[in-house]
């Protein structure tokens, strides 16, 4: 796996976060494959497909058209091929009702948006540094929101 | 109060009812005696007449059969001696009629006894006198004193039946009297007792009457109050309607701060970071120092959104009480604050604390805003001290408690040794945005803590504060003890 490049997918309808997302990436030395979607209907079509290259780590925001984010994680999770991804909440609110309702829906970590691109970074690396494999083992509410301290 | 008159009144009915049945009881306990004397006294009078039949049966038979025997000794002729034979048999049994009338009479038994014996000396003196008549040789001088004998006898049986029969004439009398006297009483005394019952009578149905009456009124008002308290309803179930739109519009408003307001917010402050972050050529001093006031804006702006967030949280309906160990609540605040405590070399000392029924994480809101309130308010050159107590009081010695003087309260006290405040703005601090320094000397946004008298009210507890200027201030919350 240490050689092969990460594949990650971002699901955001918010044209502005997609490119945060991608240029945080960049900036971090992982060798990494960022795709995007633009919105959960486009997400779901894309996972679907036949030959689809299923990621490894997908983000997934809350508010989005046509499909919510939490209509898509109820879908991946509940399609056999696709349930095993590892997903990641992206949200610009960290509600309670949130956090407890995507946790309870099986999303692995769940993130808020930060307020400045340095804690982006640091998040963002943090996420795909995580040993996904020991980590998916036990759930654990208490780790299900992640917090990073700016700077 | 009216319904106890009422009960009250159904103990007096009950002891009515019983004294009515035992007043029945009694008039015909009455009644029942007063036929049984009357039957008593017709049969005492039929058997003194009898007596006095039987006895003047004996003295006529008596005299029947001495006439005869005059007849027979002046004529000789046998025909004047019938009644006088006969006169044996029918004495014999007129003594049997009256000792058997006699028998619970003992001085006449004595008389009976008397009579008889002066009887058989009449008859034997009958029988001497007709002796000495068929005896031509006696004497009439004889004959004359044995008859001057036989008629003393005689007079004798007379005399001795007359006072009988006046004696049982006066029994009779005497008890005729006395019965008299007791059926002349008894109508008397029943009629009191009727009238006496009449009036009691009179006395409940006047007291029904009027409980009745006031059942009806007390009916009436409950009627009443049934109708204004299904109004009452009504009026609720709207309001909770409305309760529970505005909650739903809350929740979107919510919703929105979160999501909405914060977006474009969160991206200016991103890019402000990523500009700040990058050594863009040909920005000056001056507009570096303009970013970064943008960024400040950004962030306070942040901060306040943020504090709505956790003051219309603190507002929510549901509302779960769960039993919680404050000491870790309040271990947990202090995480929280770990940073700020450590940047401040701050010393939080804390009492032991109580389990007690709270919801849960607004009481470690409550903590954390309290504390971080002592922090931020601190001397700029004192390393901030603060102290958290906790005792049980009596509302009544501390007026901020509106209860019950006798109701308990735990009264939790924060004391810092910061900066403190003007004892005159005590009660505008909790107000919602009420500030009582400028933005640049501290910041804040004048919500946190209206947020802890909210959480406090949600727990039927009272807050206060107290302090004085460069002297520190304290936080007293008061929970009630349950």
């Amino acid at each position: 796996m240490q050689h092969d490049p990460l594949h990650i997918l971002l699901a955001d309808d918010d044209e502005d976060d997609r490119l945060f997302f991608k240029d945080a990436f960049e900036e971090i030395k992982i060798k990494t494959v960022v795709h995007t979607v633009n919105d959960g209907l486009q997400l779901m079509n894309y996972l679907n497909m036949e030959n689809a290259l299923l990621p490894h780590v997908l983000f997934l925001d809350l508010n989005m058209p046509f499909k919510n984010g939490l209509e898509c994680l109820y879908e991946i999770r509940n399609t056999e091929k696709l349930k095993d991804i590892s997903i990641v909440i992206y949200s610009t609110s960290a509600s309670e009702e949130d956090i407890e309702e995507t946790f309870v829906k099986g999303a692995n970590v769940y993130i808020k948006k930060p307020n400045d691109f340095l804690t982006l970074k640091k998040m963002l690396a943090h996420i795909i540094t995580i040993n996904w494999q020991y980590d998916t083992c036990g759930l654990n509410k208490e780790n299900f929101l992640l917090s990073i301290q700016s700077q | 109060m009216n319904l106890r008159v009422i009960s009250n009144s159904t103990v007096l009915f009950r002891s009515a009812f019983i004294f009515f049945i035992f007043i029945l009881l009694f008039i015909s306990s009455i009644i029942y005696k007063h036929s049984l004397s009357v039957n008593d006294s017709e049969a005492r009078v039929i058997h003194s007449y009898r007596v006095r039949i039987e006895l003047e049966q004996l003295l006529s038979c008596m005299i029947d059969a001495e006439t005869g025997q005059r007849g027979y000794i002046i004529t000789r002729d046998t025909v004047f001696l019938q009644p006088y034979n006969g006169a044996g048999r029918k004495i014999r049994r007129s003594f049997n009629t009256l000792r058997s009338l006699a028998y619970d009479n003992q001085q006449q038994q004595l008389d009976l006894v008397v009579l008889y014996r002066l009887v058989i000396r009449r008859f034997e003196s009958f029988a001497d006198v007709l002796k000495l008549s068929n005896d031509q040789q006696v004497l009439t001088s004889l004959r004359k004193k044995e008859m001057l004998n036989g008629k003393y006898l005689m007079d004798k049986i007379r005399l001795q039946i007359h006072t009988m029969i006046d004696q049982e004439l006066l029994s009779l009398q005497q008890k005729e009297k006395e019965h008299q006297e007791e059926i002349s009483f008894t109508p008397l005394f029943t009629l009191l007792l009727m009238f006496f019952s009449l009036l009691v009578f009179i006395f409940l149905y006047y007291r029904i009457n009027k409980n009745v009456a006031k059942l009806r009124i007390l009916n009436n008002h409950l009627l009443i109050a049934k109708k204004e308290q299904q109004h009452n309803n009504a009026i609720v179930e709207g309001k909770n309607r409305e309760l529970e739109r505005s909650n739903i519009e809350l929740a979107s408003f919510n919703h929105m701060a979160s999501h909405d307001l914060q977006e474009p917010l969160r991206k200016i402050q991103t890019f402000i970071s990523r500009i700040q972050m990058k050594e863009i050529p040909g920005i000056s001093e001056t507009d570096r120092d303009y970013f970064s006031k943008i960024q400040s804006s950004a962030n306070r702006m942040q901060k306040l959104i943020d504090d709505l967030l956790l003051f219309s949280r603190a507002n929510k309906a549901e509302k779960v009480f769960e039993l919680t160990d404050l000491n870790l609540v309040f271990e947990n605040a202090k995480q929280e604050l770990a940073q700020t405590i450590e940047e401040k070399n701050a010393v939080i000392q804390s009492a032991h604390l109580p389990t007690i029924p709270v919801i849960s994480f607004q009481f470690q809101q409550l903590f954390i805003n309290l504390l971080s309130n002592s922090l931020k308010y601190c001397k700029p050159s004192v390393a901030p001290s603060i102290q958290l107590t906790c005792e049980i009081v009596i509302a009544g010695n501390f007026p901020v408690i509106k209860a019950d003087i006798e109701k308990k309260y735990y009264q939790l006290s924060i004391t810092d040794n910061g900066s403190g405040f003007e004892p005159q703005y005590a009660e505008n601090l909790f107000t919602l945005f009420y500030r009582l320094h400028h933005k640049d000397e501290y910041s804040g946004t004048g919500i946190g803590l209206s947020i802890c008298k909210k959480i406090v009210e949600n727990h039927d507890g009272f807050i206060e504060a107290i302090g004085e200027i460069n002297k520190g201030a304290t936080f007293n919350v008061y929970i009630p003890v349950l």
